[in-house]
This record gives structure tokens, C-alpha cells and sequence, in this order.
């Protein structure tokens, strides 16, 4: 049986309470920069594994939220529950800053 | 006559004093100067993001003996023959051409920290504002063994080249001896991973032994993973003891004395006690222990009379693993510091500091063709100013999926330290 481990922020929360969260983006940035071992540097992946440079931070922040709250099997989901929900807002709103790859030729296949 | 920078700096370091951050010294105009020695996983990695993030106000050098590294990443796929060794070496190019690092091929003797000076092996003597050592492990050589006739291979490269032509010119129904040091050490899945691998190799060649020797009290990564590997999949090969202490080697003989007694076998790998590299260690940064004090918000050694000397990787000592991935997580955590401080902003400030963090990912080759996969994640604890684990889990299975995914873990890893 697996229990929720806490509330998640919601991102309507973060929206509203805008100027109240922290902005610095340089901070976003070293947080996010622990996603590119494994994601590219700036969210720029090669094979199989998601770029996610310049996706939508709410899309981004729900996919990982999800993650974070679904039973946790593969190695992403894990991942997420290391985690605080404002630290993977963070993420999400770094990411939609950067560029999306010159090349990104795949398909987007999540978000169901 | 050498061209040193640092005079110039203290002549006009008056000047510029009024604005620099508190222990370093530059010249107002120019940018600083900071020097990576160690092109691995940690020290290339630092490089590139202090340049990627901090672009001309910083001018940033990378020093190595080597013009390529060789991953200990993936290396274990090349004793198994399903990599070749040169697919794993990686050379600092695109450090230049994509970023500005500059690349001084040379071994550093001797690290002056007050004069903030390089002492290389060649060259002519390279000044700091800042250094950062990635120095890597060196080993604690146990009595009567030769390296060179039983490989470690725990450095990639020609040990790993040699590790592989002992175990293919094995007689088959072999031996193969490992022996596993205390933690911390380099990697702490590997010896598992390799055990199983050899397992795999000779069970497909009419079977043998695989004879594991750990001083640990167990072991120390995806436990249930390889208790389960040994048990399920190499039951007939793998003989595995826990809290084994390795006495003399002799190399000659293919013989190891333990604390479980003698071992002979035709293939020996001794992976030996790890301590930091013998730059960090020789120049006093591990204060006579084995690793270096570090502040994990900066990698900023903790000793006195070494200000503005990091240490990345696997030769700093906080506590968390030693793996690759999480030396390229360290070297962006400790990149950020040195750029705030560079213009003259704190690092310690409570919206960082809550979100230092640091992660290790990591797939293990099982099989020739299955793996299975370990991920941690780390978050800093301000109460007891250190790095916290805050989750960690394994894939307790190994899986064709896994396999293939490793690879991609690898190459996208590959790309954030060197591409």
C-alpha cells in the first residue's frame, strides 16, 4: 500500500502567490542543472530519453508532480520523490526558458 | 623567467580590493582565473558549466597529463567484450570550441596555496584565483601485489585492457578472484556488477567460479539486486563472503592470504583501499585522512590556509557516493558557488542553500544483455550542514528495457561532461 507522502503545491498557488516565491533564476538554474546527467545539458537529451528543454512549465510541473505522487517503479519517479514540489516547479520554470533543440525531430508522446 | 599573474594581481589588487569578494583577489578589469585540474567526470564538468554559466567573466583552464579520459562508466562492458575501450574516451575539444576552456596538457607537481601557484611537471607554473581539484582516487597498495599481474582496473584504461585478456585467456571451468575494499570506495555497485558479468562469461563457456571477496559486512549498493543475481542467475559460479580482510597478495603465485584463509585462482582482480588522489593527498587537503573536508555548498575545502581550493568527485569526503554522476552533480553545485562569490554575492543564503541538491543515477549491466538500475537523491541539511539522503531506490530486477536504457543514460552523462 502506498500513502501519499504529502500536499503538493498547488501550480494555481505558485501563480497567485507569484511575487512571493522566490525568482531568482540562477537558483532554478542549479537545481535544474541535476536533471542533465541524464536529460542533456539544458534539457537537450540524446536517444531515448526526453528532451525537455522549453516545455511548458505547468506541463512540465504536472508531469512531475505525478510522477512524484504515483507509485513509484521506474527510475524517473524515484527520482521525483527526492524532490520538494517547489524545487520541481523550479525545475519545470528553468526549463521553459531554454531553447527548444534546433533538432528536435520526436514526436511528444506523453501527455495523455 | 615565468610569466606570473599573481603580481600583476597584487599590484593591483589595492585598487580592486573594495570590490572583490572576500578571499579573492583580482584584477578589476580582467576576469578571474580559475584552474580545473582533473579532466574525469567532476573536473571537466566544472569546467564547462563554470564557462557555460559565468561566459567572459571568468576565464577558466583545465589541466590533465592526458589529452583524453577513459570512463570507469560503462567499462565493465568492455571485460565482457560488448564495448571496445576506445568507445569510452572522451578528449576536451568541444570543452574548447564550444565553451572557452583552455587545456594545458601536464601534470601539476606541487599546489603552492598561498603564492596561489601550479608547480607542473613541464610547463612553466600556472597562477589561480580559484582551483578546483578533481583528482580522483588513488589506492593503498596491499602487500606483495603487482598491479601489472592483478589488474584493479579501477582507473579505465590499460588495466581494464589487461583485466580483459586475463579473463579471455582463462582455461575454462576457471577461477576468478575478486577482492572488494572497505567503503568508501569508487563506484559502489561496481564490483558487483562486475562479478556478475564474469559469472555470465564463464557460465556461458561451461561454467567456473567466481570467487568475491568483500571486506564489507555486505553489500553496499542494489543489495537486493545482486543477492538476488548471485542467487537466481549465477548460483553455480558465484561464491560470495562478506567481512573478508585481505592480507599479503602474492602476485607471482596468483595467490591471496585473507581472513578467511589462502586463494589461488587464475584470474586475481584486486580492487584495492581507495583514498583521494595523490594531488589532494600530497598537498595536505585530506589532513592526513583519506578523503578531503569539504563544504558541500561550495566544495570549498574546510582547512585553514587553503582558501579558494575546491575539491570535487571522488577525493572530497562528504559522505556521498563515489560515483561519476555524482561528481558531475557536485561540479555544478560547486561551478555555482565559485561564480556568485566571483561577483561578490553570498552563497549561503537561506533560498540556496534549501535547494542544494545533488543526485546519482545509475544502470548495472546484470547479464550481457539485461541491467538493472540505482538512484539516489540528495538534499542539504541546514541543521547539520551537511548532505542529506532524501530518497534512494534500486530496480530489484534486471530487464532487457533496462539494458538499452543504460546506454542512453551513458551517452546523455557522456555529453554533459565532455560534449
Amino acid at each position: 500500500m502506498i500513502i501519499k507522502r504529502k500536499t503538493h503545491y498547488l501550480l494555481s498557488l505558485f501563480v497567485v502567490a507569484g511575487a512571493s516565491l522566490a525568482q531568482d533564476p540562477t537558483i532554478d538554474r542549479m537545481i535544474a542543472a541535476q536533471c542533465a546527467q541524464c536529460h542533456g545539458t539544458d534539457g537537450h537529451a540524446t536517444g531515448d530519453i526526453d528532451s525537455i528543454a522549453g516545455k511548458d512549465t505547468a506541463d512540465l510541473y504536472h508531469k512531475l508532480i505525478d510522477m512524484e505522487e504515483d507509485r513509484a517503479e521506474d527510475i524517473m519517479e524515484h527520482q521525483a520523490w527526492g524532490y520538494t514540489d517547489e524545487q520541481l516547479y523550479r525545475i519545470a520554470r528553468y526549463y521553459s526558458t531554454v531553447p527548444e533543440s534546433d533538432d528536435e525531430d520526436r514526436e511528444d508522446e506523453d501527455d495523455d | 623567467m615565468t610569466i606570473n599573474r599573481r603580481n600583476f594581481i597584487k599590484a593591483t589588487s589595492l585598487a580592486a580590493a573594495a570590490s572583490s569578494a572576500p578571499g579573492i583577489l583580482r584584477a578589476q578589469s580582467g576576469s578571474a582565473r580559475v584552474v580545473v585540474v582533473g579532466g574525469g567526470f567532476g573536473g571537466a564538468t566544472a569546467a564547462k558549466y563554470l564557462k557555460h554559466w559565468g561566459g567572459d567573466k571568468v576565464d577558466v583552464t583545465l589541466i590533465d597529463p592526458r589529452a583524453r579520459h577513459t570512463s570507469c562508466v560503462m567499462s565493465n562492458l568492455v571485460l565482457n567484450g560488448e564495448l571496445p575501450l576506445k568507445d569510452l574516451r572522451f578528449g576536451y575539444g568541444d570543452l574548447t570550441s564550444k565553451y572557452g576552456v583552455q587545456v594545458i596538457k601536464d601534470s601539476v607537481k606541487r599546489i603552492d596555496p598561498t603564492a596561489r601557484e601550479l608547480t607542473l611537471k613541464q610547463q612553466v607554473p600556472v597562477n589561480y584565483d580559484v582551483l578546483v581539484l578533481a583528482a580522483g582516487i588513488s589506492f593503498k597498495k596491499p602487500r606483495g601485489w603487482i598491479a601489472n599481474k592483478n589488474p584493479h582496473a579501477w582507473i579505465a584504461g590499460g588495466q581494464t585492457r589487461l583485466l580483459k585478456d586475463q579473463l579471455q585467456a582463462m582455461p575454462a571451468g576457471g577461477t576468478f578472484v575478486m577482492t572488494i575494499p572497505r567503503s568508501p570506495y569508487r563506484c559502489p555497485p561496481g564490483p558487483y556488477e562486475r562479478a556478475c558479468l564474469v559469472a555470465d562469461m564463464l557460465q556461458s563457456n561451461g561454467g567456473g567460479r567466481v570467487v568475491v571477496l568483500d571486506a564489507n559486512e555486505g553489500i553496499q549498493a542494489e543489495e537486493e539486486t545482486f543477492s538476488r543475481a548471485f542467487d537466481q542467475l549465477y548460483g553455480n559460479v558465484v561464491e560470495y563472503s562478506a567481512g573478508v580482510e585481505l592480507g599479503v597478495v602474492d602476485s607471482n603465485a596468483n595467490v591471496v592470504e585473507t581472513s578467511l584463509g589462502d586463494f589461488s585462482g587464475d584470474v586475481i582482480n584486486i580492487i584495492p583501499t581507495q583514498r583521494a588522489g595523490g594531488l589532494v593527498r600530497n598537498n595536505g587537503l585530506t589532513d592526513g585522512g583519506f578523503w578531503a573536508p569539504v563544504d558541500v555548498t561550495t566544495y570549498e575545502s574546510t582547512l585553514a590556509g587553503f582558501e579558494d581550493i575546491h575539491i570535487i568527485g571522488d577525493a572530497q569526503g562528504s559522505g556521498q557516493p563515489k560515483s561519476a554522476h555524482m561528481a558531475n552533480a557536485q561540479a555544478k553545485i560547486c561551478a555555482d558557488a565559485i561564480l556568485r562569490k566571483l561577483a561578490s554575492q553570498p552563497t549561503d543564503h537561506a533560498e540556496r542553500l534549501q535547494n542544494i541538491t545533488t543526485n546519482s543515477a545509475c544502470y548495472s549491466p546484470i547479464t550481457r544483455d539485461t541491467a538493472s538500475w540505482l538512484t539516489a537523491v540528495f538534499q542539504y541539511d541546514m541543521d547539520k550542514g551537511a548532505m542529506a539522503l532524501a530518497h534512494i531506490a534500486e530496480a530489484g530486477e534486471w530487464t532487457r528495457d533496462n539494458y538499452s536504457e543504460m546506454f542512453d543514460w551513458a551517452n546523455n552523462l557522456f555529453a554533459d561532461v565532455w560534449g
